[in-house]
């Protein structure tokens, strides 16, 4: 079997997920844990304008971008189409958010509700699809994460020097 | 069927207690083998089972099971493996593996109290030790300098040697909570932890990933996989993938061998001198009970009938809220301090003790997910969040189960796995001492969450208790053979040449993390049966 250098697991694992290098690489059980992703597909403008919207930022992250559009595109048939009726509902709905949001889409289509929460999902855990196996497809990089990069980091990753816990984050940066 | 190995010493389970009584054992000389149901172990690999998981919150995710060594699982729903007899569920999460559960703790390595030994004489309640503090206490040494142990207080344990690491300094959060509760009665102190607080043994410093469960990345936090190494190393051989699932005694009661599955399901015969059960406190009950003859009926060591009996664990209220303050909780290590003044007292005689973790497990991923569940997105979401992860306080309370013989893991007559063996029946109640414990952790909570002007509190349930897989007393420890399994030199009161050692031995649970207590005392263990060869 072939070991991994923290060089390897610093860079990212699930961009050699798509590769498939570690699926061939270990052994059966990684598939256990995160089964391959869908074939990258360059993700649409209707896609990235509610990805917009969906995230409150200007320029949401380009890499998860792609990986959950190629998600949604292996698992939602019309799926462009189903994004511009989504896109438009939110339009209408500009105050629509929370428990508000919840009611608004329980009357919509399911697809369309699913739609919504593999975009949300995505975006902000990096998860899509449902129980009992979801799908991992990002984790550093999520909007969460982001957010907040300057006071806490994503878990297994640090700053660097010990001890640094004790004072609070130089700043409040957020995205 | 080979029958080719044999050793001095035959060691079940490669978990932290094991490992490292075997280790000890070998450097003495012995010829050690040790036998190991799951598989090798790898911190990278786990690293990245990790970050590629669905599952963040479930520590078992990093470490898939074998299918001759499965292991409890309750995320997305309980795999049964643990089948729940009730009334109230115990759900512990324990893995099979080289190195065992200590892969995915919190490294809090917490000394008893010399009163923990004592509650039947001191409270009239549960059981006393047959050995006193005194006598573990060279062996909690010992096991704190294998492990790496920091600290600063002697929090009431008293020590014969400091610390081998200064302790590891407070978050700015936990500071924050330490002098604003302190007036109140509330001592917040740094918690005795296997983590280097500097270079130790070859390892790093902490830096703080805030991922010690389910792995630290960079090995600064110890676990039983670097003692099975140092073991192995120091020239026990070790046997993966090797399901143990008899032991056999001849008609005086010596043990002859042990036999086990591989896994191609063919069998191997194991024979030693001496032979060590330290497959943490539910397989190695399971492996006693399934070693049935006509002479042990009801398997090996259990003439007492007490294998698999008075399990114990330590059930977890909680609360979580906002603080009035930024302060940024999930920074550094995970459990690097906690209220310790709150463990012992005459009150015990009524209801349990409590300890109270102060919770630095990163927020923000629990957070995002409740959000995102109330139907927030965009700015909306972003803002509550930022909010929300600098001010997030969460506190778990420990509670002090007690020794009750109706509490214990059975054989399923029914059910097995997939090798053919069967599966366990879990039967568990938690008691009024408990529920009188809870009480008491919700008045606490109520005024620290007031001293911080703490909104949105969500305080847990009574009798709803987290799991916290400190699995203890399913070998219970004692000096009457007819209520106990091993003596407190852990030699099995049936068998003079089978130790047992491990958390499942102790007859007590107290309210601190068991790990170190077992650990010392396979160490002490590790002295009898040297003595023995």
């Amino acid at each position: 079997m072939m070991t991994l250098s923290r060089r390897r697991l610093l860079t990212g694992t699930a961009g050699l997920l798509v590769a498939g290098v570690l699926t061939q690489a270990l052994s059966g059980s990684l598939a256990f844990a995160s089964p391959p992703l869908a074939a990258a597909v360059a993700p649409s403008a209707s896609f990235t304008a509610i990805s917009v919207r969906l995230t409150g930022l200007d320029q949401p992250d380009a890499l998860l971008a792609q990986r959950l559009y190629s998600w949604l595109h292996a698992h939602f048939p019309q799926l462009d189409s189903l994004l511009d009726t989504l896109s438009a509902l939110l339009q209408q709905q500009p105050a629509a958010n929370g428990s508000s949001l919840l009611t608004l889409l329980s009357t919509q289509p399911k697809a369309l509700d699913d739609l919504y929460q593999a975009l949300v999902s995505g975006w902000y855990l990096g998860v899509v699809g449902p129980l009992p196996r979801p799908q991992c497809i990002a984790f550093e990089n999520i909007v969460s994460y982001q957010l907040v990069r300057d006071s806490l980091l994503p878990p297994s990753y640090a700053p660097g020097q010990p001890n640094f816990w004790t004072q609070p984050p130089a700043r409040r940066a957020h995205v | 069927m080979s029958d080719s190995l044999s050793a001095d010493v035959v060691v079940i389970g490669a978990g932290i207690a094991g490992s490292l009584a075997a280790l000890k054992m070998a450097k003495a000389g012995a010829s050690v083998l040790m036998l190991e149901s799951g598989p090798e172990i790898k911190r990278d690999q786990a690293v990245e089972y990790f970050r590629n998981s669905p599952f963040k919150g479930d520590f078992t995710e990093p470490y898939p099971p074998q299918p001759w060594a499965p292991q409890p699982k309750f995320i997305p729903s309980d795999n049964n493996y643990l089948i729940q007899k009730g009334p109230d569920p115990y759900r512990a999460q324990y893995l099979r593996g080289t190195g065992g559960t200590t892969w995915h703790w919190a490294g809090q390595a917490f000394r008893l109290l010399p009163n923990d030994m004592r509650i039947q004489s001191l409270y009239g309640i549960g059981r006393d030790w047959p050995i006193s503090y005194d006598e573990l206490e060279p062996y909690y040494c010992d096991a704190e300098y294998q492990m790496g142990v920091s600290g600063d207080s002697d929090l009431a344990s008293p020590r014969s040697r400091p610390y081998p690491l200064p302790g590891i300094p407070l978050p700015y959060g936990f500071d924050r909570l330490k002098q604003r509760l302190g007036p109140l009665g509330y001592e917040v102190g740094i918690g005795p932890q296997a983590r280097n607080s500097i270079a130790y043994d070859g390892r790093p410093a902490c830096c703080g990933n805030n991922n010690c469960m389910p792995v630290c990345p960079i090995d600064a936090q110890y676990h039983g996989g670097i003692a099975a190494r140092k073991a192995l190393d120091a020239g026990v051989k070790i046997v993966t993938n090797a399901v143990v699932f008899r032991i056999e005694a001849d008609d005086k009661g010596t043990i002859q061998a042990v036999h086990y599955l591989d896994q191609n399901k063919a069998r191997h015969r194991v024979t030693g001198k001496q032979f060590v059960l330290t497959a943490n406190g539910i397989e190695s009950p399971k492996i006693l009970l399934l070693s049935t003859s006509d002479r042990y009926p009801d398997g090996i060591a259990n003439s007492s009938g007490m294998v698999g009996r008075n399990l114990m664990d330590h059930p977890g209220s909680s609360v979580e809220f906002y603080a009035d303050e930024p302060v940024w909780f999930g920074r550094g290590p995970m459990r690097p301090g906690s209220i310790n003044n709150m463990r012992d007292g005459d009150f015990r005689g009524e209801r349990s003790a409590l300890r109270i973790d102060l919770a630095n497990t990163s927020p923000v991923r629990y957070l995002t997910e409740r959000l995102v569940r109330q139907g927030y997105y965009g700015k909306a979401l972003n803002h509550k969040l930022a909010f929300q992860a600098e001010r997030f306080v969460q506190l778990k309370c420990l509670l002090e189960m007690l020794p009750e013989p109706q509490n214990r893991v059975t054989l399923s007559k029914t059910e097995k796995d997939a090798w053919g063996i069967p599966r366990l029946e879990v039967y568990y109640r938690f008691p009024e001492y408990v529920h009188r414990g809870y009480d008491q952790s919700m008045i606490d909570f109520q005024r620290m969450v007031k001293e911080m002007g703490g909104t949105e509190a969500v305080y847990s349930k009574r009798g709803v208790y987290d799991n916290n897989q400190h699995i203890t007393g399913t070998m219970i420890m004692g000096s009457n053979p007819q209520d106990s399994v091993v003596d407190g030199h852990c030699r099995s009161h049936d068998h003079p040449n089978l130790f047992i050692a491990g958390t499942g031995i102790m007859p007590s649970a107290s309210t601190v993390n068991s790990t170190l207590t077992g650990t010392a005392l396979a160490l002490r263990m590790a002295d009898s049966v040297l003595a023995s060869l």
